[in-house]
């Protein structure tokens, strides 16, 4: 058997530049673009991971987002309800203050208006009195009445004390004048007989003056300069309202 | 094919250097492989098509299969052992074209391959090891054992060119006698199964020179490139 060493040297560089060539343009291009896919997939990989990551930190956050807003806002639901409770108290106890001032205002009005009213039905009644009292002694012959008043006057001169007496009886002394009042004028023998019998009450002479008032409805007063001695209706009633009114 | 496969006959010279059948069939190879790889690699994309995804998967198939073997990261022996098995496996197929005799029918293909692995396992070994880490390995598991791996050495390489030459050669002896002896279609039976003694020699040959290289790496490189890969 002969061996060509021409042929096997050939043949050898043949394969080698083979290897060569095939190795530059065939295995590496298509070993780059799998190495190369394989890194872009374990890019794509690792993104997906880092982004799950990510997801699940972001979600972790969002619970702990979303649990202090619970409580943030059971915080302020306690709140509200605590602000409310409070403002109810408040407002409770501004209310019973309210009432019970209105209750008092209105107490108290209630009073003034009673009081205010049985004044006025007192005054009423006081006048309806006089009035009554006034049309019946126009039924009453009046020199029975200037009769009986002078009486009682006379009776009431004799009950004062004499200090008192005498000081009126003093006015003729003084220069001063002692009034008598009359609800109607007297005429002129009713006039000597009133201060006939004033002079026999205070036994002295009085310098006398007469008037007449209507006010007094009915009777006889005496003014001296220091005494007033009233036998009067109108100063009847005076006493009797003042009794009432006490 | 009637004058035997044993003997060569010059085409033409260039200069001094004749110009062998073997030689110019290889050269056609070359040629059709050359072509062929730059079609299918000119427009290769990340998102593959039918044709990238069977050329993606052939290289995948060839990466694993050095990585199983050879148990360390493929990409630096992906060139080497991919042209080898690429090139034998068209050689030993190219006895389809009527005319061609497949250059692996003769012996000075099938030394030539087996001088590149011979190389190809000094070479690697050396890089992997050192120089005096490789020539260690001859005194593994004793250093009376040198004698025995150095023969070894050559054997190996021998074994690997005989056979590849003899499975070929044989095949394309038979089906030239039988051509002789028989009519036009009575050889195509043998044809294929000719192509697939051709695919299963370029196998055993590629798988061979890988089982070679790995044991030239050593384990401690092996387990270094494992670790590294995982």
């Amino acid at each position: 058997m002969h061996i060509d060493w021409w042929t096997l040297a050939l043949q050898t560089v043949n394969v080698l530049i083979l290897v060569w060539i095939l190795g530059r343009f065939f295995f590496r291009p298509i070993m780059e673009v799998v190495a190369k896919r394989q890194q872009e997939a374990n890019k794509l990989l690792e993104d997906a991971a880092r982004e799950r990551d990510e997801a699940v930190n972001m979600r972790a956050e969002a619970d702990k987002v979303r649990a202090n807003i619970a409580a943030r806002r059971e915080d302020l639901i306690a709140a509200a309800r605590a602000e409310v409770q409070s403002e109810k108290q408040n407002m409770l106890a501004q209310t019973s203050q309210e009432l019970a001032k209105l209750r008092a205002d209105a107490d108290a009005a209630i009073v003034r208006d009673r009081a205010a009213a049985e004044a006025q039905l007192i005054a009423h009644a006081g006048d309806l009195s006089v009035e009554i009292a006034r049309r019946l002694l126009g039924r009453v012959p009046h020199r029975v009445l200037l009769r009986t008043f002078l009486d009682e006057i006379c009776a009431e001169v004799q009950s004062l004390p004499a200090e008192a007496r005498d000081g009126v009886a003093a006015a003729v002394t003084t220069g001063r004048q002692v009034e008598v009042v009359t609800a109607a004028p007297l005429s002129d023998q009713e006039m000597q007989n009133v201060s006939a019998t004033l002079e026999k009450a205070f036994g002295a002479e009085l310098p006398l003056v007469f008037r007449s008032d209507p006010a007094i409805i009915a009777g006889i007063e005496v003014h001296g300069p220091n005494t007033i001695i009233r036998n009067s209706w109108a100063a009847d009633l005076e006493r009797i309202r003042r009794e009432l009114k006490a | 094919m009637i004058e035997s496969p044993l003997t060569l006959s010059t085409l033409f010279r260039i200069g001094p250097i004749p110009i062998t059948g073997p030689v110019v069939v290889t050269w056609g190879l070359m040629a059709a492989l050359t072509v062929l790889g730059l079609l299918a690699t000119r427009a290769l994309t990340l998102s593959p098509n039918r044709y990238q995804t069977v050329l993606e998967l052939v290289v995948g198939a060839i990466e694993d299969q050095i990585r199983a073997t050879m148990r360390v990261e493929p990409r630096p022996y992906v060139p080497m052992v991919g042209t080898l098995f690429l090139f034998i496996l068209f050689a030993n197929w190219s006895s389809l074209i009527p005319g061609v005799e497949p250059p692996t029918a003769h012996i000075e293909t099938d030394a030539a391959l087996g001088v590149i692995v011979f190389a190809a396992i000094i070479y690697f070994g050396i890089r992997a090891r050192g120089v005096g880490g490789y020539l260690k390995t001859f005194a593994e598991p004793s250093i009376v054992m040198i004698p025995l791996n150095l023969v070894e050495t050559f054997t190996r390489t021998f074994s690997l060119i005989v056979r590849l030459f003899g499975n070929v050669m044989s095949g394309v002896f038979i089906i030239g006698i039988i051509l002789t002896l028989a009519g036009l279609l009575v050889p195509i039976p043998l044809m294929a199964l000719e192509l697939l003694v051709g695919a299963i020699q370029a196998y055993i040959f590629t798988v061979l020179a890988m089982v070679f290289i790995g044991s030239a790496l050593g384990e401690r490189r092996a387990r270094h490139e494992e670790e590294g890969r995982s």
